[in-house]
């Protein structure tokens, strides 16, 4: 072990839910040092597109995964984490996935309100200049309007929007729709990963100036191995650089890794209390190639168009999962020249509720690494599939079908890694509370997507930098 | 164009071979070859490429069949290239091609998929999509066929704008 640094506050990861953390702390004159420990490597986002990958490692995702055939956690290790390569939905939670089991009994309600979280989504979309549709404001309650004026509909989108006037909007999105002195106008293409505009949000381009500022030290290719404790409370980090051990120690460590690696590294911490790396989970997919007998793909501006939530909320979510369907402009077309471009995809999400026989755990035959075990995702989950199954031809009918063709509940990915370090009031069976304090530790923070205590049937990237916006206001700088 | 001997042969193999080696020769010249053609010619008409164009194309994505399809979706389009009445079709009557074409979109509909998304990309039909003959631009040209036609700065479509002005 060699140098001891001192630190106000060490934050972990330099994805969304770590710089959003950041952001909202150097709005304080108070914080004067600031320790950002990064897994991976920084790559301008040039870099990226030019060499077609997002970062530069070997082995992208070091953990192992084993349970249900085909499933896969995907995530990016690098300087902008996730924002690297996400394909920029950033839509609100519906105010019900807060609160499932007053409403339908099921799941648990989640510690903080979506009216406690409005304002940071708020402050989220203005940060990432968010393209959207205020007329959503009559499903998800909003106090201030969109920065960005809502992409266009293609045919398809907008006779779903025609069919469903109050459940249907343009998707909120970080791809352009104006161009601005951060970002090109989206070109639709569906190559989100590596944008060949730069019309999408990324850490990388719009928000890497704050780890340039003076009170900020950035280390990158820096591994953290455990958080310390000393008197119930976090005194600092170990972490590895260059093949060297190193401490930094703090009044106030922020967690924001991953949904695999924030509980990994509490277990190797021994921070075991309450349900940690238990529960992990994602939404659960619905694929549909969709022919329609009049309604072309054509006319919109931005890859993803519309996105309809008639099934986000209701009775049927007593019985199983909810979520919402968004229209791609993926292009493939139907070989009769007459109906060549009238036909689109459409994905449904569905949330789920945890399963804490679905866990990350330590490897046990690789103990520097941790193991998913995903056995499957609930009968919940499945439900709500089904329920979706059999709803279809009379949803989509208004808009003249064809035919439908569908993949029900396959695994693969979403890059949504839930639910390992839920939230939660009561400790026996939550990690950290509604700030995303630890509830033992009560300097140390755990931000991301783990903290959800049910997986929502939505994108949950928005929610990710409200509620670290929310965490570091009322925890490291007091506001309540 | 006239198959020779041996195309015939392979064709024959593939046509009463087993699934897998079905599905082998599929991939390959001229089966797999032939059955793009046909598509191309099912779905758009059979001028709407000149045979030059048409055989620079089936020869630029035959090679790709095995990469993004199943063999089940190979079979699937042998079964309907198989049934074919490529005659008729040649000649340009409808209702031959509406046949085919109603055809095309049940078992064999991610073969002619996907060969019908690829001509899309790679020619001008987008912009002309009425036109009795189109070029060929080449296999994944991207610009100026796709990109172009779906860029909205680009084009506008005179669409809802959604935002006041």
């Amino acid at each position: 072990m060699q140098d001891v640094a001192e630190f106000d506050v060490v934050i972990v990861g330099t994805g969304f839910a770590s710089t959003f953390f950041l952001k909202k702390l150097l709005e304080s004159k108070t914080i004067k040092r600031v320790l950002v420990l990064e897994r991976g490597s920084r790559h301008s986002y040039a870099w990226q597109v030019e060499n077609i990958r997002n970062n530069n490692l070997e082995i992208p995702r070091p953990h192992r995964e084993t349970g249900l055939p085909g499933k896969w956690w995907n995530y990016t290790i690098g300087f902008g984490g996730g924002s690297n390569c996400w394909w920029t939905n950033a839509m609100r939670l519906h105010p019900s996935e807060f609160e499932l089991q007053s409403r339908y009994g099921v799941g648990i309600d989640w510690p903080i309100s979506y009216q406690d979280l409005e304002p940071y989504y708020c402050d989220a979309e203005d940060d990432m200049l968010v393209s959207g549709d205020n007329s959503s404001s009559i499903m998800f309650p909003r106090s201030r309007p969109f920065p960005q004026p809502r992409h266009r509909y293609s045919e398809v989108g907008s006779a779903l929007k025609a069919a469903y006037p109050d459940e249907t909007f343009a998707m909120p999105t970080t791809r352009g729709r104006v161009a601005n002195d951060r970002r090109g106008v989206c070109c639709a293409v569906g190559n989100c990963t590596f944008c060949p505009n730069q019309a999408k949000f990324t850490i990388v381009e719009e928000m890497g100036h704050l780890f340039e500022d003076p009170r900020v030290t950035l280390e990158l290719e820096a591994e953290v191995l455990a958080v310390e404790t000393s008197a119930g409370l976090a005194s600092g980090v170990i972490y590895r650089i260059s093949g060297q051990e190193k401490q930094a120690r703090a009044g106030f460590i922020a967690l924001g890794a991953n949904g695999i690696f924030n509980p990994f590294i509490l277990l190797k911490s021994g921070l075991t209390d309450g349900p940690v790396g238990r529960g992990i989970v994602e939404q659960i997919p619905i694929n549909l190639t969709i022919d329609f007998t009049h309604a072309k793909t054509q006319g919109f501006s931005s890859y993803i168009g519309a996105v309809n939530h008639s099934f986000v909320d209701g009775p049927q979510r007593a019985h199983g999962a909810g979520g919402f369907v968004e229209i791609k402009n993926f292009f493939q077309a139907r070989p009769n020249r007459d109906k060549w471009n009238n036909q689109a995809s459409a994905v449904f999400l569905l949330g789920d509720l945890r399963n804490e026989e679905n866990r990350v755990i330590v490897d046990p035959d690789a103990p520097d690494h941790p193991m998913v075990v995903f056995k499957d995702w609930s009968p919940y989950a499945y439900a709500g599939v089904d329920y979706v199954r059999s709803r279809l031809h009379e949803f989509f009918a208004p808009l003249g079908i064809d035919r439908i063709e569908g993949n029900f509940g396959k695994a693969g990915t979403h890059s949504h890694i839930e639910g390992t370090t839920v939230m939660g009031l009561d400790p026996r069976t939550s990690v950290i509370d509604g700030d995303l304090l630890h509830h033992k530790v009560r300097n140390l923070a755990v931000l991301g997507s783990g903290a959800f205590p049910t997986s929502p049937g939505s994108n949950p990237t928005l929610t990710i930098a409200a509620l670290s916006l929310r965490s570091a206001s009322r925890t490291v700088l007091g506001h309540s | 164009m006239s198959l020779s001997r041996r195309q015939v042969f392979r064709a024959v193999a593939f046509f009463s071979a087993p699934a897998g080696a079905g599905a082998y020769l599929f991939l390959h010249r001229p089966a797999g070859y032939e059955a793009i053609k046909e598509t191309v010619k099912v779905a758009f008409g059979p001028d709407i490429l000149s045979d030059n164009d048409l055989e620079r194309f089936a020869e630029d994505l035959a090679p790709y069949l095995g990469h993004y399809l199943s063999q089940d979706d190979l079979l699937a389009a042998a079964e309907w290239f198989k049934n074919l009445d490529r005659e008729a079709i040649a000649t340009g009557d409808q209702a031959a091609l509406e046949f085919a074409r109603a055809a095309a979109e049940e078992a064999p509909r991610r073969f002619a998929r996907f060969v019908a998304t690829h001509f899309v990309e790679s020619t001008d039909f987008a912009y002309g999509p009425s036109a009795a003959r189109v070029r060929y631009l080449g296999l994944f040209s991207e610009w100026p066929a796709l990109s172009a036609f779906r860029c909205a700065p680009l084009v506008d479509y005179d669409a809802d704008d959604g935002w006041p002005t």
